[in-house]
C-alpha cells in the first residue's frame, strides 16, 4: 500500500475549484453576453424574418419613397429609412437576414469542413498526399478569387447553390494550410506519441488528439471568413451573377445601394453596418469560445475579478 | 558565518514580491546570507524556493514591476546595493561582480560572434577598444578552454555545443576579473562530465583570479562537491546555514535532513529512499508558521502558527526551526 | 518495503526481450536528386542485450549516447534500421499492424517531461481509460470509470482527481497520472525514459519508490533510462552503459558501479557530483578532456578512443566486442579494460 502520509498530503495539493458552467461565465463578459445575444436575434430573424415581413419588404409603397431614417409618418417600420420603391428598409434587412446568412454561414461551413480534413490528412500523413494536396490548394488559390467565381458562375448558372460552392472552394486553401501546419507541430508532440504507443491508430490519434487541438483555431479563422464571404458574395451580385432578385441579401442591398451614397446614403449604410455588426459579434463570441473550451484558459474567465494588490 | 572583516556580500532579511493583477507571490521572505573574499558558498533549493530570485535581486535585474523589494538590505562590499542609483551599479556590473546563467544560448546574443560580444565587454567599460579587445577575446576563450580559439572567436553561439556555450559565458563573466561571480544553475542543463569540466574550470579561475563564487543549485552533490559554506533555501527563506560540511553532514533543519534521505547516494546503503511527503507550498498563499510543517514528521502544534526562530545549534550553524536542537541531536 | 535487489533473487527470470544488433541511423538532408552527401546520423549502432521478466535493467549515458533512441525504437515510435527485438520469440520490429498492437498490450511507456505527455484538453479520466478505447476487449465499458479510479489511487491520487485537467496538478502528480495510464494494460514490461529528470528532487523519491512498489507488486520488467547515476543504481537490478550509439559495460549494478571496467564508466562515475566527506574521490577524480564527439561522424573502432586516456593504436581497428571479464556476467568494450591484463 502507499504510505498514508503521502495520500493525506495530496489531498491538500489540488485545489478543489469547481468550475462554472458556460451560461454563468457568458453572463460575467458584457460583450461576449451582447454579441451572443445579438447572433440570437440574427437566429430569429433567420427563421421568422421572411414570414413575418416578407409582405412589407416586397409591397411597393410609392407614397413612401426615399424616406430618410427617422421618418414615422408612415408607420414605424419606416424607421430606417425606405429605398426607392417605397420598401421598408428594415422589413428587407430582415429578410435579407435568412439568404446572407444561409449562404455565408454554409460556404465557411463548407470550406472549413473540407478544408480541415484535408488538411489534417496532409499533415498527419503527408509524403506523396499531402503535396498532391498542398500543390491542388496551391493551384486554386493562386487564382483571384473574384475571378474564378466569376468564371465558375458564368459557365454555370447563378444559383444559390452553385454560389455556395464557388466561395467556398476560394476559402479553403486558407484552412487547409492552417490545419497541415498545425498538424505538423502537434504530430510532435509528446502526448501523441503516448497514444501511439498505447496501439493507438492514426485514425484515433487525428479525432481524438489533433482535431480537438486544431478546431479552435479554425472556429477563429470561420468568424473572418464570414465577412470576407459576405462580401465576396456582395461583389458577386453586383456584377449580376451573385443572387438574383428578388432574392436579397445585405450584399445584394449594399451593391445596389452604391450609386445612390449621396441621395440616399442609407441604402448602403444600414445593410453594411448589418454585416459588420454580424461579423463582430460571431468574432467575440469566437474569441470567447475558444478560451472557455480550453481548459487550461478558462481561469482567466472564472476567477473573481480583483483589483490592483 | 565567519566573522571578522566585511564580508564581501551581505543580505539579510531580503523580501520580494510578484505582483499581477490578481494576486502577490511571496517569492522570498526574509533571506540572508554572506559571502567571504574568495570562498564558495552555495544556495541550496528547489524551484520555487526564491533562490534564482535572490540572486537577480543582487544583480539588479529584477523587472520592478511586477516585482517589487519590500525589504530588507543588499551590501556588496559595505555598498548598500539597493540604495545606489543604478547607473552607478551598472558600471560596477562585470568589474565587481558577475553572473553567469543556466541557459547559456538565451543569454547570448544570437546575431553577433562570439567574439565579437566578449570584445564588447572591454569597449564598454572603457578599458580597450579595437583589435586590443580582439586580442583579449581570444585569450580569454583560450583560457577558458575553448580549443582553436582564434577562429572560433567568428563563431555565433549556436555554433557551440552546450558545454562550450557554457564556457564562452563564463569567458565573458570573468573577463574584467570580478571579485565576486554568481553562478545561477550553471551545469544543470549539462551531461555530467561535462558538467564535472566545467565546475572544474570555475575552481581555477577562482583560484587563479581570486574570486568569490556563489552557487546556485538544487544538485546535494554538486554542493558537497565544491562548495565551502551553504544556505538552504525553502519557500522563500534560508532554514539553515553552515559549512558545506557541517550542514550535509550533520543537518540541524528538517528539510536538509529529509532531502539528503530523500535523494539516491552514489555510495553506500542504496535500498531505502524516504520520500518527503506533499509538494512544495503555494507561494500566494502560504501557510501560517513554519512554511515547512505540512510536510515535516517533527512538526508539532506550535509549528502551525508561531514562525520558527533563528536557533544557533552550533557556532556557526543557524537553523531555524522551533526543534533545531532536536533535528541536530539526531532526534 | 525495499526491494532486494541482488542478483539471483526471486527477481530474476527468464529473459521475456531479447535486443540483437539493434540499429538506428538517421539520414539527413540530401533531399535534392543532386548528388547533395546526406548526413548519417549513427544514433544506435549495433546494441543487444536481454529484459528478464520483473527485473529492471539500467541504461545510463549521456546526451548523444542513443538510449532514448532504443527505447522509441523498442516501442516503435521509430522503425529500426536493421535488428531484432524478439519479445516472447515474436519480432516487434517486422510485426504487422495487429500483432504490433496486441504487442503494445505489453510493453507500455513513461515519458521524461510530465507536462508535455497529458494531452491539456482531456480530463484526467479521459486520459488514463484511453488504453481501454484504443484495446476495447480488456476492459468492458461500464468499468471503467471505477478502475480509473482504482488506478488513480493506487499511484497515490485521488479518486476525485479524475476529473481535473493535467493542468490543475503539479510535475509529480501528472507523472503518476502517466504511471496509472501505461498500467491500465498491466503490462510486462514498462520503459521509463528518464521519468524523474524533469522533476524536483524532493519530488523524484516520491515517483521512485512508486515505480518500486508497482514492479514489487506487479512483476514488471522495467527498462530504466536515465543520465543521473544514483538513481539508475537505485532502481536498477542491472545497468548497462552506453555511449555514442553503443553498449560499452553491461553487468549487475554493484559489478558495474563497485567495479567498473570500461574507462567511460569509470570516468562517468568519478564526474558525478556525490555527497563524500573522506576526500577520496576528489583524489580519483578523473576530468575528461574534449566534448562527445557528434554521432553524425564518429570515431573509427572504439568510439570513445578519442577521448580515452588508454586509447591505444588497437583502438582504432575492429570495434572492441562486448566481452566478458572475470565477473560472470559483467562485460566491458575495451580493449584495454580496468582492472584486467590488457586483452589482443
Amino acid at each position: 500500500m502507499v504510505q498514508t502520509p503521502q495520500v493525506t498530503a495530496e489531498q491538500e495539493a489540488v485545489a478543489i475549484r469547481r468550475g462554472l458552467p458556460w451560461w454563468r461565465l457568458l453572463l460575467r463578459d458584457p460583450l461576449a453576453l451582447m454579441a451572443a445575444l445579438w447572433l440570437a436575434l440574427l437566429c430569429v430573424c433567420v427563421m421568422v424574418g421572411p414570414e413575418l415581413f416578407g409582405k412589407e419588404a416586397t409591397t411597393l409603397n410609392l407614397r413612401a419613397r426615399n424616406l430618410p431614417p427617422g421618418s414615422t409618418e408612415q408607420g414605424w417600420l419606416m424607421i430606417l429609412g425606405s429605398d426607392a420603391l417605397g420598401r421598408s428598409m428594415l422589413a428587407r434587412l430582415i429578410v435579407a437576414t435568412r439568404n446572407t446568412i444561409s449562404i455565408a454561414l454554409t460556404s465557411v461551413l463548407l470550406a472549413m469542413i473540407i478544408g480541415g480534413f484535408l488538411g489534417l490528412i496532409a499533415g498527419y500523413i503527408g509524403r506523396g498526399v499531402g503535396n498532391l494536396i498542398m500543390r491542388l490548394s496551391d493551384i486554386v488559390q493562386s487564382f483571384p478569387s473574384l475571378l474564378l467565381a466569376v468564371v465558375v458562375l458564368y459557365m454555370l448558372e447563378p444559383r444559390v447553390g452553385n454560389l455556395v460552392i464557388v466561395l467556398a472552394i476560394t476559402r479553403i486553401p486558407s484552412y487547409l494550410r492552417v490545419t497541415r501546419a498545425e498538424v505538423l507541430e502537434i504530430r510532435e508532440r509528446v502526448f501523441v506519441d503516448a497514444s501511439r504507443a498505447l496501439g493507438g491508430s492514426r485514425t484515433h490519434i487525428l479525432v481524438r488528439h489533433i482535431a480537438p487541438v486544431v478546431a479552435p483555431t479554425l472556429l477563429t479563422i470561420l468568424t473572418v471568413d464570414f465577412a470576407i464571404v459576405m462580401l465576396a458574395e456582395s461583389g458577386l451580385s453586383f456584377l449580376g451573377i451573385g443572387i438574383q432578385p428578388p432574392e436579397i441579401t445585405w450584399g445584394l442591398m449594399v451593391a445596389q445601394g452604391r450609386n445612390y451614397l449621396s441621395q440616399a446614403w442609407w441604402l448602403a449604410f444600414f445593410p453594411g453596418l448589418a454585416i459588420m455588426f454580424a461579423t463582430l459579434s460571431a468574432n467575440i463570441l469566437s474569441n470567447w469560445l475558444r478560451i472557455v473550451t480550453d481548459p487550461v484558459q478558462r481561469w482567466r474567465l472564472e476567477a473573481p475579478k480583483v483589483g490592483n494588490a | 558565518m565567519p566573522d571578522g572583516a566585511t564580508p564581501l556580500l551581505e543580505v539579510a532579511d531580503l523580501r520580494i514580491e510578484f505582483r499581477s493583477g490578481r494576486e502577490t507571490v511571496y517569492a522570498v521572505n526574509g533571506a540572508g546570507f554572506s559571502v567571504e573574499p574568495g570562498e564558495t558558498a552555495a544556495i541550496l533549493g528547489e524551484s520555487g524556493s526564491g533562490k534564482s530570485v535572490t540572486a537577480s535581486a543582487v544583480m539588479r535585474l529584477l523587472q520592478c514591476p511586477p516585482a517589487a523589494i519590500t525589504g530588507g538590505a543588499i551590501r556588496f562590499k559595505g555598498d548598500d546595493v539597493l540604495a545606489m542609483p543604478l547607473g552607478q551599479w551598472r558600471r560596477r556590473c562585470g568589474r565587481e561582480i558577475a553572473m553567469v546563467f543556466q541557459d547559456a544560448l538565451a543569454s547570448l546574443n544570437p546575431v553577433f560572434t562570439v567574439g565579437w560580444q566578449i570584445a564588447e565587454l572591454f569597449r564598454a567599460h572603457g578599458e580597450q577598444s579595437g583589435k586590443a579587445a580582439e586580442g583579449r577575446a581570444v585569450e580569454l576563450l583560450a583560457r577558458v578552454g575553448i580549443p582553436d580559439p582564434v577562429n572560433r572567436a567568428r563563431d555565433y553561439p549556436h555554433q557551440f555545443s552546450g558545454g562550450m556555450r557554457q564556457r564562452v559565458m563564463i569567458a565573458m563573466a570573468i573577463a574584467l576579473g570580478p571579485d565576486l561571480l554568481i553562478a545561477d544553475e550553471p551545469t544543470t542543463a549539462l551531461d555530467v562530465t561535462v558538467q564535472a569540466q566545467i565546475m572544474d574550470l570555475l575552481q581555477d579561475l577562482q583560484r587563479e583570479i581570486g574570486m568569490a563564487m556563489v552557487l546556485i543549485t538544487h544538485d546535494l552533490g554538486v554542493v558537497a562537491d565544491v562548495a565551502d559554506h551553504v544556505a538552504v533555501m525553502y519557500a522563500g527563506r534560508v532554514v539553515e546555514r553552515g559549512t558545506v560540511r557541517d550542514v550535509l553532514g550533520r543537518p540541524a533543519h528538517p528539510y536538509t535532513r529529509a532531502l539528503l534521505d530523500s535523494v539516491p547516494q552514489l555510495q553506500g546503503n542504496s535500498s531505502v529512499l524516504r520520500p518527503i511527503v506533499g509538494s512544495p507550498p503555494d507561494m500566494a498563499a502560504m501557510p501560517a508558521g513554519c512554511a515547512f510543517h505540512p510536510r515535516c514528521r517533527f512538526a508539532t502544534g506550535e509549528c502551525r502558527s508561531v514562525p520558527p526562530p533563528q536557533v544557533a545549534v552550533a557556532p556557526g550553524r543557524i537553523a531555524e526551526c522551533h526543534h533545531a536542537e532536536r533535528v541536530f541531536h539526531g532526534g | 518495503m525495499a526491494a532486494d535487489r541482488t542478483l539471483g533473487g526471486r527477481n530474476a527470470g527468464d529473459p521475456i526481450l531479447e535486443v540483437r544488433g539493434l540499429v538506428k541511423h538517421f539520414h539527413i538532408g540530401g533531399g535534392f536528386p543532386f548528388g547533395r552527401q546526406a548526413a548519417v546520423i549513427r544514433a544506435v549502432d549495433d546494441v543487444s542485450f536481454d529484459l528478464r521478466r520483473g527485473e529492471t535493467l539500467g541504461l545510463v549515458g549521456e546526451s548523444g549516447c542513443g538510449k532514448s533512441t532504443v527505447a522509441r525504437t523498442l516501442l516503435r515510435l521509430e522503425e529500426p534500421t536493421a535488428g531484432q527485438a524478439l519479445f516472447h520469440g515474436r519480432d516487434i520490429f517486422t510485426a504487422g499492424e495487429r500483432e504490433l498492437k496486441e504487442i503494445r498490450r505489453r510493453i507500455q511507456v513513461i515519458f521524461q517531461d510530465p507536462y508535455a505527455s497529458l494531452n491539456p484538453r482531456l480530463r484526467v479520466e479521459q486520459i488514463v481509460s484511453e488504453p481501454w478505447v484504443i484495446h476495447p476487449d480488456v476492459l468492458p465499458r461500464r468499468d471503467w470509470p471505477d478502475r480509473v479510479r482504482e488506478l488513480l489511487e493506487s499511484v497515490g491520487l485521488r479518486r476525485e482527481h479524475a476529473e481535473r485537467y493535467p493542468h490543475e496538478f503539479s510535475g509529480g502528480q501528472r507523472q503518476r497520472i502517466g504511471i496509472a495510464r501505461a498500467m491500465a494494460l498491466n503490462p510486462e514490461i514498462l520503459v521509463c525514459d528518464e521519468p524523474v529528470s524533469a522533476l524536483d528532487v524532493s519530488v523524484q523519491a516520491q515517483v521512485v519508490n512508486l515505480l518500486e512498489e508497482i514492479q514489487q507488486r506487479f512483476g514488471i520488467a522495467y527498462i530504466f533510462i536515465a543520465h543521473d547515476l544514483s538513481v539508475v543504481r537505485h532502481m536498477s537490478h542491472r545497468v548497462a552503459v552506453m555511449y555514442l550509439g553503443r553498449i560499452v559495460e553491461l553487468g549487475a549494478k554493484e559489478q558495474v558501479y563497485a567495479r567498473p571496467r570500461h574507462p567511460y564508466t569509470k570516468a562517468l562515475l568519478s564526474a558525478q557530483p556525490a555527497i563524500d566527506f573522506s576526500g577520496e574521490r576528489k583524489n580519483q577524480r578523473i576530468i575528461l578532456k574534449g566534448e562527445v564527439p557528434s554521432p553524425a561522424n564518429p570515431p573509427s573502432g572504439c568510439r570513445f578512443r578519442s577521448r580515452c586516456w588508454k586509447a591505444q593504436a588497437t583502438c582504432a581497428g575492429t570495434p572492441p566486442p562486448l566481452a566478458e571479464g572475470p565477473d560472470s556476467g559483467h562485460r566491458a568494450a575495451c580493449y584495454f579494460p580496468e582492472g584486467a591484463a590488457a586483452r589482443v
